[in-house]
């Protein structure tokens, strides 16, 4: 069997427009959380001994919830 | 910048959005529009298509250029450093533009959640306190709560010799009337009841003491105050409540008509004249009631007839007083009958009172009786409950929005008018309207509709606090810190998800 080769335009427009868009929510999400200044609430909301990439990950959770809802 | 973290789970994202066949567009004019402009704008599709994907033998393709593409569409401009210069790095538009957007939402969303918390959640906790504190006091009855059960037997000394030698002679006499016009004098505080009672026979006498006890030296006493003893006669509610009546009172003139030595202003020979007519009446109707009472038993009567009303589901109803008969009772038992046999015959037949044969003879028609009623007073107090506990509802929601705390609250957003707090009640009825009985007892989540979501409808508390307690509700151990960061996580990506459009 011959490894199939695609390129990214045969991948679609739609998917590196869909990669991008992601991307930024996951980034701009995450970042915000990250940055919650840490004294709000006497300390309710902190990092939470979350780091950026898991909230990276729990951003991207809700993403594809959202994404096979029907 | 985009972090490679963002970018290695977008692209997984990316391909799944395309096997389900989802393409999102930013709304024009949007942050999320302008942010992937300028990523994308860095992207060129040209030298992309130079740079293909090897797939790997499994399947699962390799999308490390165009993850890298997208990297260096975010990026700024490296500068490199030699000798003389320092290697720097220029922001990209999309660096700058997010890096501020990062910094002013999170100082915003730090204070909603700074809102939510110490307002919004302290309206929420004092809602549900003050309705539990309401609610707490409501106790709905059980069907048996309608009767007011009384086991009737007829004391021992009923059947002691003072009765036997003193008492049944008055067998076949008229009964005469028993009026003593001057008893309250001689309640003084020496007044002692029991002693003016005894007959100086030990056997008797403990008869006596033992009866006294188990009526009560306080009830008898009232027998005792009384002026017009016909009128009274007719309140007592059983035939066992008027045999005591009589016989505290035979007892009583009995042993001052042989120790005449009350000061009521009478001679000795008038006040003993006085109480042996009293005492003999009062043996006569004492005697009177004996006989009815026993031929309550001979004849298999079950209970006393009902002294008033019948079987009424009005909580206002103090319950009905059942006086059951228990020499007759233990009869009935040793059948097999029950009490809620006899509850049924009071529910289908009134006042009447029934017989042990009346009920064996019907079988089990006055258990399903009752049965049906029970059911009935379930769906009864369902629905008044129901009714009390939307009241107490509105009534803890209008204490609410009426306290202090909550008006200086909202005079940050409305001022002083009232318009705000009148359009909460309105929707909080309009809310509560379409409640099942089931979700108006979960407080927490009543309170959260009514303060949160409409209340506070100007903030976005509702999410942020609904986010967390769903968190929360899923693992209670979850600490509430960590439920806060994962509801506002959420709560941003819906937000920033709602700046796209999904085709």
């Amino acid at each position: 069997m011959t490894n199939p080769t695609i390129s990214t335009a045969d991948a679609g427009i739609d998917l590196v427009d869909n990669a991008v868009i992601i991307a930024n929510v996951i980034e701009l999400a995450s970042g915000i959380v990250a940055n919650i200044d840490a004294s709000t609430a006497n300390g309710t909301m902190n990092r939470d001994g979350m780091s950026r990439a898991v909230l990276a990950n729990l951003v991207a959770n809700d993403i594809k919830a959202s994404l096979t809802a029907q | 910048m985009l972090h490679n973290t963002s970018i290695d789970l977008a692209v997984n994202l990316a391909v799944i959005a395309r096997q389900s066949g989802v393409k999102l567009t930013p709304v024009a004019s949007t942050l999320m529009a302008t942010l992937c402009a300028n990523v994308r704008n860095g992207i060129s599709l040209d030298q992309l298509r130079e740079a293909p994907l090897a797939a790997s033998p499994d399947g699962i393709y390799d999308y490390s250029a165009l993850k890298s593409a997208i990297q260096r569409g975010a990026e700024g401009q490296k500068i490199p450093g030699n000798r003389h210069v320092v290697a720097s790095y220029a922001e990209s538009a999309h660096d700058t533009l997010m890096d501020n957007y990062i910094k002013e939402y999170a100082t915003l969303v730090s204070t909603h959640i700074l809102f939510a918390r110490s307002v919004v959640y302290r309206d929420m906790q004092t809602f549900v306190d003050k309705l539990q504190s309401s609610v707490s006091g409501i106790r709905m009855k059980n069907a048996e709560d309608l009767f007011n059960v009384v086991y009737v037997r007829k004391h021992d000394v009923f059947n002691s010799s003072v009765i036997e030698n003193e008492v049944y002679p008055y067998r076949d006499h008229t009964c005469t009337n028993s009026k003593f016009g001057f008893r309250e004098s001689i309640f003084t505080p020496e007044f002692d009841l029991l002693d003016s009672l005894l007959t100086g026979e030990t056997g008797q006498d403990e008869l006596i003491k033992n009866w006294y006890a188990s009526v009560g030296g306080e009830k008898l006493l009232s027998y005792m105050r009384v002026v017009d003893s016909d009128s009274f006669i007719l309140r007592l509610s059983s035939i066992a409540e008027q045999m005591n009546f009589y016989l505290v009172n035979f007892l009583f003139f009995r042993k001052l008509a042989l120790q005449p030595d009350l000061s009521v202003g009478l001679s000795v020979t008038a006040l003993t004249g006085l109480a042996v007519a009293l005492r003999n009446a009062n043996a006569c109707w004492l005697l009177s009631a004996m006989d009815q009472y026993n031929n309550y038993v001979k004849s298999n009567m079950l209970m006393f007839p009902l002294s008033s009303g019948s079987l009424s589901f009005l909580p206002e109803n103090g319950g009905i007083e059942v006086r059951i008969i228990e020499e007759v009772f233990e009869r009935a038992t040793a059948e097999g009958l029950t009490l809620e046999h006899i509850f049924g015959f009071i529910a289908d037949r009134g006042q009447e009172p029934p017989t042990l044969d009346t009920i064996k003879n019907s079988g089990d028609s006055y258990l399903e009786v009752w049965r049906r009623q029970r059911g009935l007073f379930s769906v009864y107090t369902s629905e008044r409950r129901q009714s009390m506990l939307k009241d107490a509802i509105l009534h803890t929601y209008r204490e609410v929005l009426s306290s202090p705390e909550h008006m200086e609250s909202m005079a940050e957003y409305y001022g002083q008018n009232t318009q705000a707090v009148n359009e909460s009640v309105r929707q909080g009825e309009a809310y509560l309207a379409g409640l099942t009985f089931e979700e108006m007892e979960n407080s927490l989540s009543v309170a959260l509709h009514l303060v949160a979501r409409i209340a506070y409808r100007h903030s976005n508390a509702y999410d942020i606090i609904k986010g967390m307690l769903e968190v929360m509700a899923r693992d209670p151990e979850t600490e509430p810190t960590r439920a806060v960061t994962v509801s506002i996580t959420r709560y941003l990506t819906k937000y920033l998800m709602s700046q796209l459009v999904r085709t």
